[in-house]
């Protein structure tokens, strides 16, 4: 009822306003922005008005861009202006690349107009997008600065060579489980000289033996930050790292071969790292000293890297005093501990994280962490079967900066809960998690004795471990600040069966195992596959 | 410390200092233009009215409070856009804008966003009073489009 008849007001009223508002843009500071006689009147008709209509276009833009992708398209549903707007305003677009995408591509670009940064996917079980319509996005999007793309194989150097050469102000370049070649990553590197981040993860096409070397093209001199995850052939690599002048950050993840004396060569030429990050690779202590080169590096990750000892790490802190954040997972080797860290702690003070995953510190070493390194601001021990209480006490009483605290899988019971009720002044956050001996009384009367501190704690009893984490093979973020120890996950599998949702239960556990707790836990760490019983 | 006049729409007006008043990249630009040290200068702005135009004083005299802290500003910010109405709201974007107040702008703008946040196209059109003017055809080839598009975030 008188639904057309409002309708047609609000548009004609909107006609108006459109009108009014180029007039706004052009005579600025002197032009009356009300509405005139006649709007006036017809808000008054009609009670609420549509206020949103007498926005500017780029209000509506900027309104658009605090919403998510879901909500954009919800928008654009909404009418004609609002499709319009929310169109030309988009930046960041995310498309299905499954090989239909072709036809679509005219009128996608004509509405998505101002595109600088495209994520290109597609689904394992489809077949992708081929060269054809890249060529084509690419001379739509000659501005584009961030192309992504995943599982698209239909892809050939042919397709990458004419998109870097139409997009030459890319800035970074990920690409993943894609099948095109060296020669497409060179013409990339070659005609890229704005290129500042490369990631690359799975790129089938240069597994094979005949592959020809890469890099570094004139993006060696403009990279910043190179990322390599499971490649066969990621030696292939080697000319552009050598070549990558101005390069801070390198990611090496899985990749096979021999890193050693790529990482020497590497070191000889450029000094300009500041963070390197490397997991599951062949590297030993030669390659850590050819780290050592990087005097500047801040951040060094070394996950399961089995091959690196005590000698390696202790040469590299000789020379990288400015290191910030060190992550060791040492997958039980146990060929760095005390003596290592030793030398990290008398060498780097700048120390302000320390993550040790499978590591086995004990006192000697955490005591002089602890009073060499002030500036220690986070400290994570997971799996640690050498953390105890006597080692808990010892960093409460000496770490003074320390704020967050992470303890997993370590013997530490309500005594060490007790000590840091007392300890680290700066506390701010303590996370215990699998630690069998900390009941949640001693959790409750650590809280209570020390208001602002935020205690999490996750019980004795084992969680079913995240399927990634267990086979180490695909995850990518795995060393965050709470990093979990996959080496003690697979074995808890059997025990997860009785379920934590049940807290009774639980705390039964608890108490019939408290006295075993030390002893359990080594014998679950070691992969014991009757650890059902011992639960 | 320079002193001015803003004049309203509605001819009220409202006496500032300069450090309150260059929060507003126009009015900043006007004033090195000008370069006058005048306190009798009045700046007439025939966009805003009074009432919003007193808001968007309050807003900049809290944004240069320096016995505040972040979290406080922030409180008081939160508590600043709820008590508005969507027809408020929208007057203060549209003065936030004409006269370049960033921060404003993008509180606003967000406050907005917030209220469309989660919603189907045909709830905006409900809260916001806007009437489609798609063809069902027109409207099937968005959503045809819009099949293409992936949401980062869930993928």
């Amino acid at each position: 009822m008188g639904q057309s008849a409002s309708s047609t007001t609000i548009l004609s009223r909107r006609d108006t306003n459109h009108s009014h508002r180029s007039k706004i843009k052009s005579t600025s500071l002197s032009s009356p922005m009300h509405l005139d006689g006649t709007n006036n009147f017809q808000v008054i008709l009609h009670g609420t008005s549509d206020f949103i209509s007498d926005l500017p276009d780029e209000c509506l833009a900027c309104i658009f861009q605090s919403l998510s992708s879901v909500d954009r398209k919800s928008c654009s549903l909404v009418c004609r202006r609002w499709f319009k707007v929310e169109g030309q305003s988009r930046h960041r677009l995310s498309l299905k690349a499954e090989a239909d995408l072709s036809s679509m591509i005219p009128s996608l670009f004509t509405r998505f107009d101002a595109v600088t940064k495209l994520a290109l996917k597609c689904d394992r079980r489809s077949s992708s997008i081929g060269d054809d319509p890249l060529i084509l996005i690419s001379l739509r999007c000659r501005n584009l600065t961030r192309l992504k793309l995943r599982a698209c194989r239909e892809l050939t150097d042919v397709g990458m060579a004419a998109f870097a050469q139409n997009c030459k102000g890319l800035k970074k370049l990920s690409c993943g489980s894609c099948t095109f070649g060296a020669k497409g990553m060179n013409a990339i590197l070659d005609h890229c000289s704005a290129l500042e981040e490369l990631s690359v993860k799975r790129l089938r096409g240069i597994t094979d033996s005949t592959a020809e070397p890469i890099g570094p093209g004139v993006a060696g001199i403009s990279l910043k930050t190179i990322c390599l995850k499971d490649l066969y052939n990621a030696q292939c690599f080697g000319p552009l790292l050598i070549g990558a002048r101005s390069l801070r950050t390198l990611k090496l993840f899985r990749c096979s071969g021999d890193w050693d004396a790529l990482l020497s060569v590497i070191s000889d030429r450029v000094t300009s790292l500041t963070e390197v990050h490397l997991e599951r690779l062949q590297v030993s202590d030669v390659g850590l000293s050819a780290i050592s080169n990087f005097m500047d590096l801040e951040i060094l990750h070394l996950v399961k890297t089995p091959e690196c000892t005590n000698l390696g790490i202790a040469a590299l802190a000789e020379r990288c005093k400015l290191l910030r954040k060190l992550h060791i997972d040492g997958w039980k080797a146990n060929r760095i501990g005390d003596e290592g860290l030793v030398a990290v702690a008398r060498n780097c003070s700048n120390l302000q994280e320390l993550v040790l995953i499978g590591v086995n510190p004990t006192k000697v070493s955490l005591e002089i962490l602890a009073s060499n390194c002030r500036n220690l601001e986070r400290l994570a021990l997971c799996g640690s079967d050498t953390v105890g209480d006597s080692e808990i006490s010892c960093i409460a009483a000496k770490c003074i900066a320390l704020k967050k605290l992470c303890i997993k899988s370590c013997p530490v019971s309500d005594q060490g809960m007790e000590a840091l009720a007392e300890g680290c002044p700066n506390l701010v956050k303590v996370k215990v998690k699998k630690c069998r001996g900390v009941t949640p009384e001693g959790a409750d009367s650590l809280r209570s004795s020390r208001g602002s501190l935020a205690v999490n704690l996750d019980s004795g009893e084992p969680e079913i471990p995240d399927a990634s984490a267990s086979d180490g093979g695909i995850q990518d973020n795995v060393v965050d600040f709470h990093p979990i120890p996959s080496q003690v996950a697979p074995s808890m599998i059997a025990s997860s069966s009785a379920g934590r949702s049940s807290s009774l239960k639980s705390r039964l556990g608890l108490l019939a195992g408290r006295g075993l707790v030390a002893c359990t836990l080594r014998r679950w760490s070691g992969g014991n596959s009757s650890s059902r019983i011992n639960n | 410390m320079r002193t001015f006049q803003l004049k309203s729409s509605d001819n009220k007006i409202f006496k500032v200092s300069e450090e309150i008043a260059i929060q507003s990249a126009v009015i900043k630009n006007f004033l090195e233009d000008f370069g006058s040290d005048s306190d009798e200068i009045v700046i007439p702005l025939p966009n805003v009215r009074g009432r919003i135009l007193e808001m968007m004083i309050e807003w900049m005299v809290k944004h240069v409070d320096e016995e505040l802290t972040k979290e406080e500003v922030e409180d008081w910010e939160n508590k600043f856009m709820n008590d508005l109405n969507m027809e408020v709201t929208t007057e203060l974007v549209m003065a936030a804008n004409y006269l370049e107040v960033i921060g404003l702008l993008h509180r606003t703008c967000q406050s907005i966003a917030d209220h469309i946040s989660g919603k189907s196209p045909e709830e905006i059109r409900r809260i916001l009073n806007i009437t489609s003017d798609f063809t069902p055809e027109e409207e099937a080839e968005i959503r045809r489009q819009n099949g293409w598009v992936l949401n980062p975030s869930t993928n």
